[in-house]
């Protein structure tokens, strides 16, 4: 083999190893790219699931006797705030639905997460639900107010919670 | 590997491809051509008639191409030097033999060598001076001819490298040196005379490669001296020399007025050889040859002109000069074989002159044995390393000069190539693997199907629809490998909406704006603006209304909130706070406060703060 000849094949190799070079650089790009965004997908694709997950299980208590007060009574129950009870009024199938908690235990007491994750699980579990009133005061031993300033504990008394399931009017 | 020789002569040109290796070839072509008995234009001529040759005879395909230039210019000296290595042996070659070139320039000549097989301790060099001008020639005709040689030797050195493939005389003989040991047989001379146009070699050599060379100044050619189409010569032939020194001199007289006769040549073909832009020093005799002698006719029309006493003085001549060199030489030989052109009537006289053996030599496929060996040259081999490409004419117009580097280079490169290649690729592989490996229980792809499979396709409730399953597994399904968690991404964001569809939280009412919205809102910035610094504080009470939006004011959350502060700077704390709220773009109008007044036990005060709240304007809405 002259040398030549032997130059044009190297020429010929080192075209095809840099094409090689070229496309290994491409599929390590393409899946360092691809591998942050699984990443990132990873976690929000679980995180919808497990939203559609929890409003599929919500959902299901609707679907079978649209009792909005039971769900609200279950996350009551998940949230430790003791047996409630539900005063609706309006019609849940169309315009404002409205249902005034009041809990059963006139003395009791929670912690502020408990009342926040309470709102939250049913605002985000029962399809257009709001909070429209809320109140809560500290939770006394008694009934008297206390001074503000004074020492106490961080629980608190909801003096008044409303919720409001919207839905769209039909025109008849 | 298919090797071409081409043996360039004054009055023409044999050539020869080889194919094969060194071990074994064969000639797989050869041709030869003459130049008509006209002194312009050789040069041109013969590259033109050497092209057309090659492309006839199908030799213009070749891996390699080496050439022999005749000799007739070259004085040849022998010298020792205490070593053997070609290198430091080319670096004093110039300096060594100047003295023994005292009618030449040194700078005008390229000196090469081939080393001769003697009992000397030291190293016996023949060594060869080409004058440039006539290196410059033969590459002119090469160029014409479409030749680019990178290895240009001489006439002698192409048969060095041919006379091993010579049959020795033990063989044709068959029993006369059957009684030799191997090292005797070894050391046997024997001689090749290869009669040419101009000049002849004699080549002495044993089986242990060359013992002497002597270039004869008679060629075949003497036999027209007197029959040239130009009329009898006006210049007479120089008298053919015996001995190196004068060679020399005949050598380099014939080469200076070869120069010259070039450079008026080429003045009056300026015109041509600038339209067809080629340089071209052209002679009407080229390489020192004795313009007297016609050129176009073969050696058989030579001898059918002539009568037998032109013959029988050119054969007595010859076997003068063989003998006068031999006797100079102080060589005894076994036996000589004539190759080239065999003058009729040659062998036998000269048989009974020598007194040794004279054979005829017929080469394979009668190609001339010069073209031979420097086709065999092209093959590596290195009885001779000649080579005139030195100095100025050391680089070929091919890649020979960057022959070298280039191939490191690419060599590099494709390591370099190779290399991050693969690491690439594995480093790509390993990625691909660990986010969307179908395989791997732990790639990305493998779990979010998983957590989704176990989610929202495990424990479906009875009753629910039929498309609340999502589709995990896209094996088989024509779609890239990196796509298949945006699939999985699309189909939960379907299950999504398929649920709002069912649930009618897909219309454009819109909603009572969340109380718990307004809460999360003002419980940020009491945590960023409070909490880790300044003094104490406590809540004391909250209440949130929503409103929706009316005639004069947008839905909104009024948030009434009572607020104590510890401490000398509880009314500036409690001043700045409300500034803060102010600030947020999500607070409709000014916070109002009914006033900061003392707490009944210790060091403090506390305010009922009322603000509107619009959730919508908050940058992170709760959905």
């Amino acid at each position: 083999m002259n040398n030549r000849r032997t130059l044009i094949i190297l020429l010929a190799l080192a075209a095809a190893t840099g094409g090689g070079r070229y496309w290994a650089k491409e599929y390590r790009s393409t899946w360092g790219t691809s591998f942050t965004r699984h990443s990132q997908q990873f976690r929000s694709v679980i995180e919808k699931a497990r939203e559609v997950s929890a409003r599929r299980e919500a959902a299901v208590y609707g679907l079978g006797d649209s009792s909005y007060q039971t769900q609200i009574q279950e996350f009551a129950g998940r949230s430790r705030l003791g047996n409630i009870t539900v005063r609706p009024r309006g019609n849940a199938e169309e315009g404002d639905y409205s249902m005034v908690v009041d809990f059963e235990d006139p003395s009791h007491r929670y912690g502020r997460n408990q009342i926040f994750t309470f709102l939250y699980n049913c605002e985000v579990m029962i399809p257009r639900v709001r909070t429209t009133s809320f109140s809560m005061r500290p939770a006394n031993e008694g009934s008297r107010k206390r001074d503000p300033g004074s020492d106490r504990d961080d629980v608190w008394k909801v003096e008044q919670l409303t919720f409001v399931k919207r839905s769209p009017v039909t025109n008849n | 590997m298919r090797s071409l020789g081409i043996s360039l002569r004054p009055d023409g040109f044999t050539f020869a491809i080889c194919d094969g290796s060194l071990k074994k070839y064969s000639v797989a072509a050869s041709g030869s051509g003459l130049l008509p008995s006209d002194h312009r234009g050789r040069a041109k001529e013969l590259g033109k008639a050497l092209a057309l040759a090659l492309k006839s005879e199908g030799a213009a395909k070749y891996d390699r191409v080496s050439i022999a230039a005749p000799g007739l210019s070259s004085p040849l000296r022998e010298l020792s030097l205490p070593f053997s290595d070609r290198e430091k042996i080319m670096q004093v070659l110039k300096f060594e033999v100047e003295s023994e070139l005292y009618h030449l320039d040194i700078e005008d000549v390229v000196c090469d060598y081939i080393e001769l097989q003697d009992e000397r301790a030291t190293t016996t060099l023949l060594v060869a001076s080409q004058p440039k001008n006539d290196i410059q020639v033969t590459l002119d005709v090469l160029d014409l001819a479409g030749v680019d040689a990178p290895l240009l030797d001489l006439d002698f050195g192409a048969l060095a490298s041919y006379v091993p493939r010579i049959p020795m005389p033990g063989s044709i003989e068959g029993d006369e040196a059957d009684d030799l040991s191997l090292a005797e047989r070894a050391d046997l001379l024997h001689g090749l005379l290869h009669i040419g146009p101009y000049s002849s070699a004699l080549i002495v050599f044993s089986e242990r490669g060359v013992r002497a060379v002597r270039e004869l100044h008679v060629g075949y050619r003497e036999l027209g001296r007197d029959i040239g189409p130009e009329g009898p010569p006006e210049v007479h032939a120089e008298p053919v020399v015996e001995g190196r020194d004068e060679n020399a001199l005949h050598a380099a007289e014939s080469a200076e007025a070869a120069a010259q006769d070039a450079i008026d040549e080429m003045l009056e073909d300026d015109a041509v050889t600038e339209e067809e832009g080629i340089e071209v020093v052209d002679d009407g005799s080229l390489w020192g040859a004795d313009p007297a002698l016609p050129t176009g006719y073969s050696f058989e029309e030579l001898t059918a002109k002539v009568g037998s006493e032109v013959l029988a003085d050119l054969r007595k001549r010859v076997i003068a000069e063989v003998r006068r060199g031999l006797i100079a030489s102080s060589l005894k030989l076994e036996s000589i074989v004539i190759s080239g052109a065999v003058i009729p009537g040659l062998d036998e006289p000269m048989q009974l002159r020598l007194g040794f053996p004279v054979h005829v030599h017929e080469s394979e496929g009668g190609a001339c044995p010069i073209a031979i060996g420097a086709a065999l040259r092209g093959f590596g081999d290195k009885a001779s390393t000649m080579n005139f490409r030195q100095e100025e004419f050391r680089f070929t117009k091919g890649l020979e000069r960057v022959e070298g580097p280039l191939t490191f280079g690419l060599v590099s490169l494709i390591a370099y190539f190779v290399l991050a290649g693969v690491v690439d690729y594995k480093v790509g592989s390993a990625k691909m693997q660990a986010a969307a490996g179908l395989g791997d229980r732990n790639s990305l792809l493998t779990l979010t199907a998983y957590e989704v499979d176990q989610l929202l396709n495990e424990n479906i409730p009875e009753g629910a629809p039929d498309n609340w399953r999502v589709r995990t597994n896209f094996e088989g399904v024509d779609i890239p490998l990196d796509q298949h968690i945006e699939r999985l991404r699309i189909g939960v964001n379907k299950a999504a909406d398929q649920l709002d569809e069912m649930l009618g939280t897909d219309t454009d009412v819109p909603l009572p704006q969340s109380c718990l919205d307004a809460w999360r809102l003002v419980s940020d910035v009491l945590a960023r603006e409070l909490e880790g610094r300044g003094p104490r504080w406590m809540l004391e009470d909250l209440a949130l209304t929503s409103f929706d939006k009316k005639a004069r004011m947008d839905a909104h959350v009024e948030v009434k909130m009572t607020l104590t502060f510890f401490g000398e700077t509880a009314t500036a704390t409690g001043e700045g706070l409300a500034q803060q709220l102010r600030s947020k773009p999500w607070v409709i109008g000014l916070p109002e406060n009914n006033g900061w007044e003392p707490i009944k036990e210790g060091v403090g005060r506390f305010s009922t703060i009322t603000l509107r709240v619009d959730t919508t304007k908050a940058e992170e809405p709760i959905e």
